[in-house]
């Protein structure tokens, strides 16, 4: 067992292609998991329906990002022990990911006609 | 390198550089035993307190991160670690330099480290499960005081080998590894519910946390279990070397802690 495993590098920062890792990272960050519980239980879902596979459908990756920006307002105004901050929240996505939930985050936010 | 890495690395210089150190230190005319005897005992003393004192270190420079409340946690669990290394290595220290006889000792002040570790530990892990919102019985004082006076009585009651020291001394002594053994053992329970609630980035810092509590709830149960089967406190190899391992574990939850504030 390597207990100092790491110890020369930064902690590996994997970056995130898919709404799902996404959403579960930033879930990770969250000190309370029943804070969060409604959002988890959502989660986990959309992962397993059956369809549910390697590429997702536009609705299930809506489904996510509209989880995953709840679960970012939660860490950024509500979690106990931390304050985070959006920018250093969202680096955890690809940049084509982070593109798409910011398409999706002007679309939910714009007012409805 | 991350800081947590070179924090780490400091720590683990300085704690070679001070067990090297304590070899050239000159063997005092009272001491009785052999010279390698002498240097062990206090290189091994040396080691672990420098080692909890890293661990300590650890933690606090990965409490920059957090908010107020889990800053104040972390640092009376680093308070206690510090004093649970310090407290050891004192009755060592005082024991080759034949300090034994000052009212520090007589007075009972060698047992307050060990006293005050306890509580530290434990009211920094309570304040950590207060602030994640971890309801647990055993963050009720009400439940704990009582807790504790039962098993230091039950404790002193006792049967035992025969002591050189007076009957009270050696009552007391125990009653002090166990008040230490109440207080680690609850202290692990808060953060074992603790793990079962927080996510997954902070899940290997509080493994390490509950592994370097077990190690000290391991540890306290040998001094108390050897005191009453031998009547006098454990000593030798065997003790050194746990105590040392129990510093690493602490060494390595506060490295585990302090790499949780990179994202």
């Amino acid at each position: 067992m390597v207990v100092f495993k790491n110890l020369m590098s930064r902690q590996q920062s994997e970056i995130m292609t898919n709404a799902l890792d996404l959403a579960k990272t930033a879930a990770g960050f969250v000190s309370n998991q029943s804070a969060i519980e409604p959002l988890l239980y959502e989660m986990k879902q959309i992962s397993n329906q059956p369809s549910f596979g390697t590429i997702l459908t536009r609705s299930d990756e809506d489904a996510l990002f509209r989880i995953y920006l709840q679960i970012e307002q939660y860490l950024m105004t509500s979690d106990p022990i931390r304050t985070f901050n959006k920018e250093e929240l969202r680096n955890k996505a690809s940049i084509g990911l982070r593109t798409r939930l910011e398409e999706y985050e002007r679309h939910a936010m714009a007012p409805s006609k | 390198m991350s800081t947590a890495s070179k924090t780490v690395l400091t720590v683990a210089i300085a704690t070679l550089l001070g067990y090297v150190a304590s070899f050239f230190v000159p063997v005092p005319a009272g001491w009785n035993d052999s010279s390698f005897g002498f240097h062990w005992t206090l290189s091994s003393s040396v080691l672990y307190t420098l080692l909890h004192v890293g661990a300590a270190i650890l933690f606090l420079s990965g409490i920059g991160a957090y908010k107020a409340a889990l800053r104040s946690a972390y640092m009376k669990i680093a308070v206690g670690i510090v004093l649970v290394g310090g407290g050891l290595a004192q009755v060592v220290f005082l024991n080759i330099f034949g300090l034994i006889q000052t009212p520090w000792v007589q007075y009972g002040g060698v047992t307050l480290p060990f006293v005050v570790a306890g509580l530290a530990i434990y009211f920094g892990t309570r304040s950590m499960a207060a602030v994640i919102g971890v309801h647990s019985f055993l963050r009720n004082v009400g439940f704990v005081v009582p807790l504790l006076v039962v098993c230091v009585i039950v404790v002193s009651l006792l049967p035992h080998k025969s002591s050189a020291l007076p009957e009270l001394v050696f009552d007391i002594s125990n009653a002090i590894s166990a008040w230490d053994v109440v207080l680690y053992s609850v202290s692990l329970a808060l953060v074992l519910r603790i793990r079962s609630h927080s996510g997954a980035h902070y899940a290997n810092a509080i493994k390490w946390l509950a592994i370097g509590l077990v190690g000290s709830v391991v540890i306290t149960l040998c001094v108390l279990v050897g005191t009453l089967l031998s009547g006098e406190a454990p000593a030798g190899y065997l003790l050194d070397s746990i105590v040392i391992i129990g510093g690493l574990l602490y060494l390595k939850a506060g490295y585990s802690f302090a790499r949780t504030k990179e994202l």
